[in-house]
């Protein structure tokens, strides 16, 4: 890509097609030429502004490293958190704040930053060993996560989504080939059942990995200690206690409070400045 | 008997087997039937309670096992005591051959004044022997007697059971949740099953730590006069102020269905099979218990109480204890005991300056449902800096134990260390004679390292399933599918449509025909161009009428279009052109604006015979 922004009279320009004036030589080529290395200008314009972006962004971030291991764990964080609120994000990025937040004792903010680069690479060896280590280090009660979970956690959400999507396609292609060519039913048949099966497999798969993604919703527990209560009140007596870092299912809303599940039996109310909801 | 078989018979086996199946039979039958007939027999009068109310009835049994009685016993009449049969029934169980029989005769008693009444031994003659049972006594309270305890008149109530009314604060203790449902009331067993089955925690109150609610088993008791079953939910508490607080249970309502006092006829149960009931509605609470909760003492705090209360013993161990500097060793503190095991600490160490210590883990096993007994095991991980350690600084574990009212230390002396020098240290010698196991990795000690490269940045938005240019993409393959399938449907509809086809080829040789006619107009060729519009004639002709475009000619205006009503006007124009064709044969047309002329004719004959609904 950047090579051929870089050289785009290489790439484009003898490559026209040569129907219509701009593909014939001579007196029509002049015209074409020029209008392609606009059209480069253009991209590399458009494209420069991301260059730097992406420089500052990595010179950010190397300052942020060198103040981690600096072991200014917490300036470390704010830089790292300065540079995703830039909008742009990366699995490092987030594994680097998740480990400044960890070393500054923040266990809640780390398992929180830790899942989400986990739910951009999620078979970094990396990021599931920190997110792991982190967890084990929280005390009390605490979502865990289920084998299915864990395994439809091995592909993104959007992985999941387009490995569904090229089995629809294959689906309806098939579908389609059938039409335009009946005689190759019986060779297709067996073809078509599985990629229908597979494809109605794999978006199931789609859907269970987007509620888990964007419907379920987890809390993870920011304080030392949040008291989660039977009520939405202050005044509602204590459940049981949660600790920094405790993974806790979202069940319902009111107002400043998060209804929160850790199991059948440790169901309760926390406000929402005691937890993060990634 | 087998000896008295003829000998000649043994020597054939298969007549004297025949001869002998009766005898095996019999002896099938004796070898089944005799240990039923000699097992012992019994005589047992009960009563189902011993102590009633003025009024109330108690049920006594008389049960009979193997055997029956030569003649049913029955209890003598006793003044002030009501004595009515209830029936009798007879149980009989064959468990793996195994005969039994029970006969059982039940006698309602309802006493009419307060006293006691002793039921005389009653003699029965089962099989020959004669059996006598015990005198049983049964008293009568007054009504107001039992009217004392007014749980003992209600059909189902809840009680708080606290074994303790003073706890120290921290400390765990349980409370008891019980459900008594009288017997005689129906749906008792429902009743019952459901608080069994119940998974919340069923206390209410402030300024203390519900934790785990387990189940007891079910017991029947009695209170007053009355037998209930009994389910229990106790549930472990531990206060978290100082003071009085309030125990109180959840409030239920709850439908109790009662046997029926006046049974009336129903056609659809004409013999009374149906059991029918009356229900009633009842809202339970449970009489609030208060417990006192006593501030722990402020003196002689050891300082390295961090707050647990109960009763423990403390484990540590180390390993490995011969490292190099910059060797991790892993400390294990097991902390065993009663108490709320949940909220323990890790025992503060001593000096740690020459150790890089790792956050510790833990993990709790229980012993008993509710979690209050168990033991907790922390794990930390400590890495010698310096060859000066010889030993692990010593661990103090301190707690407030409220049996001996007063706050306990265990010490643990620092475990021996042997620190060798880093750089120096010869490689750790592996005597494995199997291979490593690979499956299980040593734990992590600590976190992954941060990462040197950003990697690809990209920008923050919804997931590919909730971009609108996604998802219409999909709609592709669909509609690809789609119009595969329309075209299929068309294609196969022209095959097996002839008429179709045709009219189809007709219009496309007519397109075609029409340009050629200006053509050969422009080119003023007279012959061809009268050639082609009768052709172009004969084909839409023969395409309206189903006949072959050979076969038509100015004769098919009579025979075939007039009868299909087509008005005169049209009629005319078809055969004036017939005519006109006709006629160049013989006086050709020289100019093309005259051949150009007769397209527009043409052209609105074939747009009036397109109009023709066809044969």
């Amino acid at each position: 890509m950047l090579s051929r922004i870089f050289n785009p009279g290489r790439d484009a320009a003898p490559r026209r097609p040569s129907s219509g004036s701009c593909g014939r030589l001579g007196e029509a080529s002049l015209p074409c030429n020029r209008l392609w290395r606009a059209a480069a200008l253009a991209l590399l314009a458009l494209w420069l502004p991301v260059s730097s972006h992406a420089e500052i962004s990595a010179a950010a971030f190397d300052s942020a490293n060198k103040l981690y291991e600096e072991g200014k764990f917490s300036d470390a964080a704010t830089a790292y958190a300065k540079l995703i609120q830039g909008g742009q994000v990366s699995a490092p990025l987030y594994f680097n704040l998740g480990n400044a937040f960890f070393k500054s004792g923040q266990m809640g903010r780390a398992i929180a930053a830790y899942r989400l680069a986990a739910q951009l690479t999620p078979r970094d060896p990396d990021v599931r060993a920190n997110l792991q280590f982190a967890r084990n280090q929280v005390q009390g009660p605490s979502l865990s996560a289920t084998r299915w979970q864990r395994w439809l956690g091995r592909l993104t959400l959007n992985e999941w989504t387009v490995l569904a999507a090229c089995a629809l396609w294959v689906f309806f292609l098939l579908l389609g080939l059938l039409q335009w060519r009946p005689g190759l039913r019986p060779a297709l048949k067996g073809y078509i059942i599985a990629a229908g099966c597979l494809a109605l497999c794999l978006c199931g798969l789609t859907g269970t990995a987007f509620y888990q993604a964007r419907v379920s919703r987890v809390a993870i527990v920011i304080n030392g200690e949040a008291t989660v209560r039977n009520g939405p009140l202050a005044e509602s007596k204590a459940a049981f206690t949660a600790h920094d870092g405790a993974e806790l299912q979202v069940v319902d809303t009111k107002d400043e409070w998060l209804e929160v599940s850790a199991g059948p039996r440790e169901t309760g109310w926390l406000r929402r400045d005691q937890v993060l909801t990634p | 008997m087998l000896g008295q078989l003829p000998r000649n018979n043994l020597s054939r086996p298969g007549r004297s087997l025949s001869r002998l199946r009766p005898a095996l039979v019999l002896l099938g039958v004796l070898f089944c039937c005799v240990p039923a007939l000699l097992r012992a027999a019994s005589f047992t009068a009960t009563l189902d309670r011993d102590t009633v109310a003025v009024g109330e009835s108690v049920t006594l049994s008389l049960k009979f096992e193997g055997g029956s009685p030569s003649q049913m016993p029955s209890p003598p009449s006793m003044p002030n005591l009501q004595i009515m049969s209830s029936g009798s029934s007879r149980n009989i169980n064959i468990v793996n051959g195994q005969f039994s029989s029970t006969l059982s005769q039940d006698f309602v008693l309802t006493p009419m004044q307060p006293g006691e009444y002793t039921i005389p031994p009653m003699r029965a003659q089962i099989g020959g022997q004669v059996f006598t049972t015990p005198a049983l006594k049964l008293t009568a309270l007054k009504p107001s007697a039992s009217a004392e305890n007014p749980a003992a008149q209600q059909l189902a109530f809840f009680k708080l059971f606290v074994p303790r009314k003073e706890v120290y604060l921290g400390e765990v203790f349980e409370v008891e949740f019980r459900v008594y449902v009288r017997e005689g009331v129906a749906n008792a067993e429902g009743i019952m099953q459901s608080f069994e089955q119940y998974g919340g925690c069923p206390i209410k109150a402030e300024d203390v730590t519900l934790l785990k609610t387990a189940h007891a088993n079910r017991r029947r008791m009695q209170v007053g006069n009355g037998v209930y079953s009994v389910a229990t939910l106790v549930t472990a508490v531990s206060p978290v102020k100082p003071g009085k607080i309030t125990l109180n249970s959840m409030d239920v309502n709850l439908t109790l269905q009662l046997p029926s006092a006046n049974r009336r006829r129903d056609v659809f149960d004409p013999f009374g099979m149906f059991q029918q009931v009356e229900e009633r509605r009842v809202a339970l609470v449970a009489d609030p218990e208060t417990v006192t909760v006593l501030p722990l003492p402020r003196e002689n705090v050891p300082p390295s109480f961090t707050g647990a209360v109960g009763s423990y013993t403390m484990a540590v161990t180390a390993g490995p204890t011969n490292v190099a500097t910059g060797d991790p060793v892993t400390i294990k503190v097991q902390i065993t005991g009663h108490g709320a095991l949940d909220a323990l600490t890790l025992p503060q160490p001593g000096d740690w300056r020459d150790f890089k210590t790792y956050p510790p883990t833990s993990k709790v096993e229980t012993t008993d449902p509710l979690g209050m007994q168990g033991t907790k095991t922390f794990e930390q991980l400590v890495v010698p800096q310096t060859t000066d350690i010889k030993a692990l600084p010593p661990v103090s574990f301190s707690f407030f134990d409220p049996a001996q009212k007063q706050y306990r230390t265990l010490t643990q002396p620092g475990l021996p260390l042997v620190v060798r020098p880093g750089s120096s240290a010869p490689a750790p010698m592996v005597l494995a004679t199997t291979r490593p196991a690979q499956d299980t990795p040593p734990p992590a000690q600590d976190i992954v390292h941060i990462k040197p490269h950003l990697g690809t940045l990209a920008q923050v938005g919804p997931p590919l399933a909730q971009q609108p240019w996604f998802l219409g993409l999909q709609a592709v393959p669909l509609l690809a599918w789609l119009a595969a399938l329309v075209w299929r449907k068309q294609t196969e509809r022209l095959a097996n449509n002839p008429r179709l086809r045709r009219q189809r080829q007709v219009a496309q040789t007519i397109r075609k025909g029409l340009l050629e006619l200006q053509q050969l107009a422009a080119q003023n060729k007279s012959d061809e161009f009268f050639a082609m519009l009768v052709r172009l004639l004969q084909e839409q002709l023969g395409e309206r009428l189903d006949l072959p475009a050979s076969a038509i000619t100015e004769a098919v205006i009579d025979e075939r279009l007039r009868p299909l009503g087509i008005p005169e006007t049209a009629l005319a124009q078809v055969q004036e052109l017939f005519q006109l064709c006709n006629l160049v044969r013989y006086a050709p047309l020289r100019t093309s604006q005259e051949l150009a002329a007769v397209i527009p004719k043409l052209e609105a004959v074939l747009r009036d015979l397109k109009e023709i609904k066809g044969c």
